[in-house]
């Protein structure tokens, strides 16, 4: 019987980790790796077994009193090696309970990764862990496989914009078959942990009643449960004053000591949340680009023969995405300014009297059921190809060259 | 560490800051390269007699000069089959990263563990003796590291045989 | 964490979250363990109570054969269903029907514990009820180039007390140095056996000395790492509990061993990692630093030189 490869990807924030075939993730973990902290000079030579004293994901978390916390991984680099090989170690003995020299592994890498980094990851997977294939994945690009699974899509390609928003940030990417177009991606400061903060600040400042040692938890819970983007603020705000019964929900909750039940009332908070992606002005004051705004700035900065692939294909990633039509206004922000500057351009050439006017854009953006780890699962989706197999680096070939071979990870695109 | 060993690194020191003793020196061959004469090895005078101080057979250190370069290979003592290994495995992690230690060769010399290629561009950067001293220390430490590793590995073996065994008992 | 689990905590969660939660959602979920073992749990839509797991064990027949059909329909009672292709065994519950769900989930995750400890089970059994002599020798191909052989044995003073059960693994690993690491951890089971009290005796060897019971059975020359033989006795499975306890470490002997080799692997990675560190250091301070107006950089980026 087949075994199935073994996905793992591993976030910033969260490391996403399942065997290929599947759905979704079976573990969805932080990335932290909680060490014993080692006594002053007790840092070498250390003989024993303590090396094994230490845990990942939420048990690290839940021993943070007695350990000391570490995330191996900074803005989508690993910066700590040695955490990040016992991280890998715990996943594969621990939670996924795989011999890593059965299973061929897909790793997934930020965009603009170093190739020493690749060199050092395929070091510790072939070296340490034997493992016989090896595959560096760029995140975005799994992103865009992932949403072939959506209805809306005809054509597989790997062409693209990803807009992959987590907990931490924001990132506009812009892929053309299958290579990232590194100049032109756009960061954006602004993710679910900001929403979560700005929502918590509206429900502060109206005064709800939430006990005030979860009231962040809470926000963070409404801002999942309630929230949706709007069409128009203005409207929305005189929908709400008109029939505030109809769109004021309740929240309840609680209290996590004495286990006293309380409600608080959920308002405008529901559309504003997201709204700072669209207006961003409204929480911040460092950056104030809206985000269509951004993915358009990205678009025009690439080759021209790519763009209009790249507005027909813009496709989201991550859990802060995930706001119901938020793909809607996404496209129709874009396409009004796609469109203003498509006008301005006929004018002028109709100016010069050129005849042929320049074909209309298509804008799409494409939202799909799996969102929420659309790496992982465009990971899980191509590794259970049969081409995965042959793009994979083998041990023989790392043993016959050396770390180096990771360093080109061959572009695939699986036919299924 | 036994008494042997002192002279040995005593004699590769001396040896080493003779050798270095470079000057700026452009290929004769190619306008306006300037290449490592110990490598390219293009013109026989331009090469140093090379020098090889042993310890043992298996534990020697050879020294190629030339008059812009100096080749300086390790041999590195391998009792036996684990030795052996972590002595592979240890220089091949050094060489992996042979970029962030720049004198250091990305492949030893023939019948070598470890090789480093000095030129006259970086005595013109480094203290001559400092970068000696590295050198030295570098032998006397991959040393020490591989047996400690071995003592490690045993201790470890051993942790982890009592704590399977213990649990029989229980 | 210096042991390995005995089941895999992907199926105890899916589970668990069904059996003991009320969690009812379709899915279909295939997971590996270790030894080439493979899950799929399956709950159809529409029938969200009903979880199917199939299980694929290798050398499963001749398990079967050996006790763990008797496993199946013991513990597993009432459970069992048709698998898939691909699985040998299948395991359906009715979790709107379970009258104890804790133990049904035990049951259930341990089920790769349990179909793999049976022969173990049955040999341990008949040496409490003293009837080991009659115990068939038994060896189980387990991957492609180790086996594990299960026989029992006489007392070297009385020939005719069958008073010990042997098993002995002939471990293997592809890797060079794995193999050296692992000949190490394997010498240091049989030196530390001395020093535990009531550890059974274990003696690790080379592969061209194959233990004297299974002489005739391996290929002289196999290239393996080598055997390791643990012998039982009647006391380290006095009591049920004690008997549970020596088969999951037996069942998990392996994995044991595997997930240690690559622990010391990771430990020595993080000492060579230090030691190119400290190297590094005494490198760069050989490096002269000029004298002079620096170039300084501030916090942004831009640069400046310092006049005094």
């Amino acid at each position: 019987m087949q075994r199935p490869s073994v996905v793992i990807d591993n976030g910033t924030g969260y490391t996403k980790m399942g065997y290929a075939g599947n759905c979704e993730p079976q573990y969805i973990v932080p990335t932290v790796v909680a060490t014993r902290a080692l006594k002053g000079g007790a840092s070498t030579g250390t003989d024993g077994v303590e090396d094994l004293d230490f845990y990942i994901g939420n048990e690290a978390l839940a021993h943070s009193s007695s350990h000391q916390i570490n995330y191996p991984i900074r803005h989508g680099l690993v910066e700590n090696w040695n955490d990040m090989e016992r991280l890998w170690q715990r996943c594969m003995f621990k939670y996924l309970r795989c011999e890593p020299e059965e299973h061929y592994f897909l790793l997934t890498e930020p965009p603009l990764n170093t190739p020493e980094n690749r060199e050092a990851t395929a070091e510790i997977m072939f070296e340490t862990f034997n493992v016989p294939g090896l595959y560096i994945a760029v995140q975005a690009v799994l992103a865009l496989a992932a949403s072939w699974t959506s209805k809306s899509v005809t054509e597989r390609t790997l062409t693209g914009t990803v807009i992959d928003s987590g907990d931490g940030v924001t990132h506009v990417i812009p892929v053309a078959e299958g290579y990232v177009i590194g100049s032109c991606i756009k960061h954006i400061p602004l993710a679910g942990r900001d929403i979560t903060n700005f929502v918590h600040k509206l429900l502060r400042e109206r005064g709800e009643p939430i006990p005030s040692e979860d009231s962040l938890e809470v926000a963070k819970r409404i801002k999942e449960m309630h929230s949706y983007v709007c069409p128009d603020l203005a409207k929305e705000f005189a929908k709400y004053d008109q029939s505030p019964d109809k769109y004021f929900r309740k929240f309840q909750g609680m209290h996590k000591k004495t286990g006293a039940a309380w409600t608080c009332d959920v308002g405008y908070e529901r559309f504003l949340g997201p709204e700072i992606f669209f207006n961003p002005e409204i929480f911040s004051s460092d950056f104030i680009t809206p985000l269509p705004d951004v993915v358009d700035e990205a678009i025009v900065k690439c080759p021209i023969d790519t763009r209009r692939g790249l507005y027909k294909n813009i496709v989201l990633s991550g859990g802060s995405t995930m706001f119901k039509d938020f793909g809607r206004r996404l496209q129709r922000d874009i396409k009004k300014q796609v469109d203003k500057r498509l006008e301005v351009n006929i004018a002028r050439l109709g100016a010069l009297g050129t005849a042929s006017a320049p074909q209309k854009i298509d804008v799409n953006v494409i939202s799909h059921q799996m969102q929420r780890f659309a790496v992982w699962f465009g990971g899980s989706m191509l590794a259970s190809t049969g081409e995965f197999f042959r793009v994979c680096h083998t041990k023989q070939q790392y043993d016959e060259e050396g770390p180096r071979i990771a360093r080109h990870n061959a572009v695939f695109s699986a036919q299924m | 560490m036994s008494a042997t060993y002192q002279p040995y690194l005593k004699c590769v020191r001396s040896t080493l800051t003779a050798a270095l003793c470079l000057r700026n020196f452009p290929s004769q061959v190619v306008e306006r390269h300037n290449k490592p004469e110990v490598e390219v090895r293009g013109s026989k005078e331009l090469l140093l007699n090379p020098i090889t101080i042993a310890r043992t057979e298996q534990e020697k250190c050879l020294i190629e000069g030339s008059v812009n370069s100096v080749r300086v290979s390790f041999a590195i003592k391998q009792a036996d089959e684990i030795e052996r290994i972590l002595c592979h495995k240890f220089t091949r992690f050094l060489m992996q990263r042979s970029d962030q230690f720049v004198i250091m060769r990305r492949k030893p010399a023939d019948g070598y563990s470890i090789s480093f290629l000095i030129t006259h561009t970086h005595l013109e950067k480094m203290w001559k003796a400092k970068l000696v001293d590295f050198i030295i220390t570098f032998m006397e430490d991959i040393n020490k590291e591989i047996s400690a590793m071995r003592i490690a590995l045993n201790a470890r073996a051993r942790i982890v045989a009592e704590e399977f065994l213990k649990d029989f008992a229980a | 964490m210096l042991r390995v689990e005995l089941h895999s905590s992907i199926l105890e969660e899916a589970l668990g979250s069904r059996l003991l939660d009320g969690k009812r959602e379709p899915c279909e979920l295939s997971v590996s363990d270790f030894d080439d073992c493979q899950f799929k749990l399956v709950v159809l839509p529409q029938q969200e109570n009903i979880l199917t797991l199939h299980v694929h064990v290798p050398c499963y027949d001749l398990l079967s054969a050996n006790g763990a059909a008797d496993v199946i329909d013991d513990v597993y009672a009432g459970m069992k269903t048709t698998p898939e292709t691909g699985y040998q065994v299948a395991f359906s519950v009715n979790a709107n029907e379970v009258s104890n769900p804790d133990e049904t989930l035990a049951r259930l995750i341990h089920v790769k514990r349990n179909l793999v400890g049976a022969p173990l089970m049955k040999a341990f059994n008949a040496l409490k009820s003293g009837t080991a002599k009659s115990f068939e020798p038994l060896e189980i191909p387990w991957r492609q180039t180790e086996s594990i052989f299960v026989q029992s044995g006489p007392d070297p003073a009385n020939p005719l007390n069958y008073d010990r059960i042997t098993v002995i693994f002939s471990i293997d690993f592809p890797e060079e140095s794995d193999r050296a690491y692992c000949r190490i951890f394997l010498q240091q089971f049989q030196e530390c056996q001395r020093k535990v009290n009531n550890a059974p005796p274990v003696v690790f060897s080379e592969h061209n000395n194959a233990p004297m019971e299974i002489r005739d059975k391996v290929a002289a020359s196999s290239g393996i790492v080598g055997f390791v033989s643990l012998t039982i006795f009647a006391s380290h499975v006095k009591t049920p509990e004690k008997l549970a306890k020596t088969v999951d470490l037996i069942v998990s002997f392996r994995n044991y061993l595997h997930f240690h080799i690559k622990a010391a692997k990771t430990n020595l990675h993080m000492r060579m990692r230090r030691k190119v560190d400290t190297w590094k250091q005494i490198l760069n301070r050989a490096i002269q630093t000029s004298s002079g107006p620096k170039e300084m950089k501030t916090v942004t980026g831009k640069t400046f030189t310092r006049k005094t």
